[in-house]
């Protein structure tokens, strides 16, 4: 764990309101793990007054070498708008990696499920597993929204695409389209469902993972008040009781969820 | 080279000694070693706990946390694993600390104050007990504790009676008259005064058309209320004689000596925390300075220095 200013190597826009921002930091780099995240400061003052929590896209390597990590995010408020005019060669405040990652033991089949911006986390997941054989589903409302496609083929033995408005592939949500695919997919042996997306679609993959038997790791997107596990804000009901998605997640079982109180 | 001599940044509250007059706030470093990975809470003068209560506690349904222009609305709600679990499993770290720590408290009745503080007494790793009596996300009845002086002075009345340990009120913003309620804090035996917690706020969530906090209604803190912090206590700072704890909304040292000019024997830091855990190092950092570049050489020299250009016309202040 770090906190301190990285440098930025790159940040730029990859599709419309979404940005790639590189950091160089080789300590990040090695410690981070995929479904962690970075809290990072976008503003230089008090507006606004809170981190915002980006999940670790991807790592950077020269020569083989990590010598950073990539967040991927789109812009969707103030603090994101200031994070996007950041250039290259600037340095921003960031703590991390922080949180807990995805369950990568004993796993033999991947089936990734991504809902929009929740494909950030699960690329990074991707090359981690990408010995195994890795489905990749992807959701978004529209084409443009459509992330990693490119980079995901190298990684994934099948791509399915969904979009709400129909402009490429499965017209509708990614979540039923998984569901109408699921009993074609071989998930006899080993097999888990790694999730990142708005909640409504983390809740259908538990009713799937319950009703087909395979187990679900899904990751939250939750807005934050320290990230570190101290203020208690960024809670997410389980059978347990209310955890911390900084700290105890962002991953959890969807088994784990009571989602009767999400 | 001249060897630059250090001021010296001690306080003492009520018989604490503080190395620095900076204070991790409650609810903000969790029990400590949440926070600690992050800071060195050896450097630091001194932490309050999150508020412990009788029994665990679940705390309020998400949504708890907003952030709004120039601070955050909260509503936690007072999760916490209640005081048994607190001395078992949390107290051990604590007790390893080289920096004072002080355990707030809070409970439904004035029996229940009580009853934890009989509880805490008993551990003399405790530098303090610091009564919650203004969490504006637990109510009572109608009202905070810390909004009615005859329940605020039986409160730490009961509590002094079950413990030795220091008290100290953490009383509200949203009262009348601040004089009465704090006058009536040390007629019952507070030993220190903590001005202040959140203010009482209400974020919308539009589209939705309903609040937006899961608990509807929070507690504002941040730099916003920084100002309002500070005038609570210039009211109060002329007329009682036990130490007060400035809080609210502090996040430089330039804010810190507000507060310790006007009166105030020490800070305690909340929000800055959350945006960085070691934001109380940059602080203390900034009073020595401060202290240094105004030729001070200790920080007790500087406490309550505000000067007036004229007596105010209210009774509220005393320069004495």
């Amino acid at each position: 764990m770090l906190h301190k200013q990285v440098s930025i190597l790159n940040n730029k826009e990859i599709a419309p309101g979404y940005f790639l921002m590189e950091l160089q930091s080789p300590q990040l780099a090695s410690n981070s793990s995929p479904g962690q995240f970075l809290h990072i400061k976008c503003s230089s003052n008090y507006s606004p007054l809170l981190r915002r929590p980006l999940s670790i896209h991807r790592l950077l390597y020269e020569d083989s070498e990590a010598k950073g990590v990539a967040v991927l995010y789109r812009v969707a408020g103030k603090g994101t708008s200031y994070l996007s005019l950041r250039k290259r060669g600037q340095t921003i405040d960031c703590i991390g990696p922080l949180g807990k990652g995805f369950e990568l033991k004993n796993v033999k089949n991947a089936i990734i499920v991504a809902g929009g911006i929740g494909v950030a986390p699960l690329f990074f997941l991707g090359e981690r597993i990408r010995k195994l054989q890795i489905t990749a589903f992807l959701g978004a409302k529209s084409k443009d929204e459509i992330l990693c496609i490119q980079e995901l083929e190298h990684l994934a033995a099948e791509i399915h695409i969904a979009t709400e408005d129909g402009s490429t592939g499965y017209k509708g949500l990614v979540s039923d389209l998984l569901e109408s695919k699921l009993s074609t997919i071989n998930h006899q042996l080993s097999t888990i469902i790694y999730a990142c997306g708005p909640k409504e679609m983390l809740r259908k993959i538990a009713l799937l993972s319950e009703r087909y038997s395979i187990p679900s790791q899904v990751s939250f997107e939750q807005f934050m008040g320290c990230g570190i596990g101290v203020c208690n804000a960024c809670v997410v009901a389980t059978k347990q009781g209310y955890r911390k998605v900084c700290r105890d997640g962002p991953v959890f079982w969807a088994k784990e969820i009571n989602w009767e109180r999400i | 080279m001249e060897v630059e001599k250090r001021p010296d940044l001690s306080v003492q509250l009520s018989g604490i000694e503080l190395k620095n007059p900076v204070i991790l706030a409650s609810g903000t470093c969790g029990f400590g070693e949440e926070i600690a990975e992050f800071i060195d809470l050896n450097k630091v003068g001194a932490i309050v706990t999150k508020t412990v209560t009788l029994d665990p506690k679940e705390g309020n349904p998400p949504p708890r946390i907003a952030e709004v222009e120039g601070g955050i609305v909260n509503s936690i709600g007072l999760e916490n694993p209640g005081v048994e679990e607190f001395i078992s499993g949390k107290l051990p770290f604590l007790k390893g600390l080289q920096t004072p720590f002080f355990v707030s408290i809070s409970g439904n009745t004035v029996n229940e104050f009580q009853r934890l503080a009989a509880i805490l007494d008993k551990e003399k790793s405790i530098s303090a007990v610091e009564l919650n009596l203004s969490c504006p996300n637990i109510t009572h009845g109608n009202c905070l504790f810390a909004q009615d002086p005859k329940i605020s002075y039986q409160t730490i009345k009961k509590v002094k009676e079950a413990t030795s340990l220091p008290v100290i009120a953490k009383l509200s913003p949203q009262v009348t008259d601040i004089t009465s309620i704090a006058l009536a804090c040390q007629d019952g035996g507070a030993d220190i005064l903590c001005l202040m917690n959140t203010i009482p706020a209400l974020v919308i969530d539009r589209e939705a058309k309903r609040p937006f906090l899961g608990g509807i209604t929070g507690g504002l803190s941040g730099p916003a209320i920084k100002p309002i912090a500070l005038k609570m206590v210039f009211d109060v700072a002329g007329i009682i004689s036990i130490p007060i704890i400035g809080c609210g909304g502090i996040m430089n040292g330039d804010d810190a000596i507000d507060f310790l000019l006007t009166g105030a024997s020490a800070v305690a830091i909340g929000t800055s925390n959350l945006i960085s855990p070691d934001s109380t190092l940059q602080i203390i950092e900034e009073i020595e300075d401060y202290i240094i570049k105004h030729k001070f050489n200790a920080i007790k020299e500087l406490i309550g220095k505000l000067e007036l250009l004229r007596p105010l016309k209210s009774q509220s202040y005393n320069s004495e």
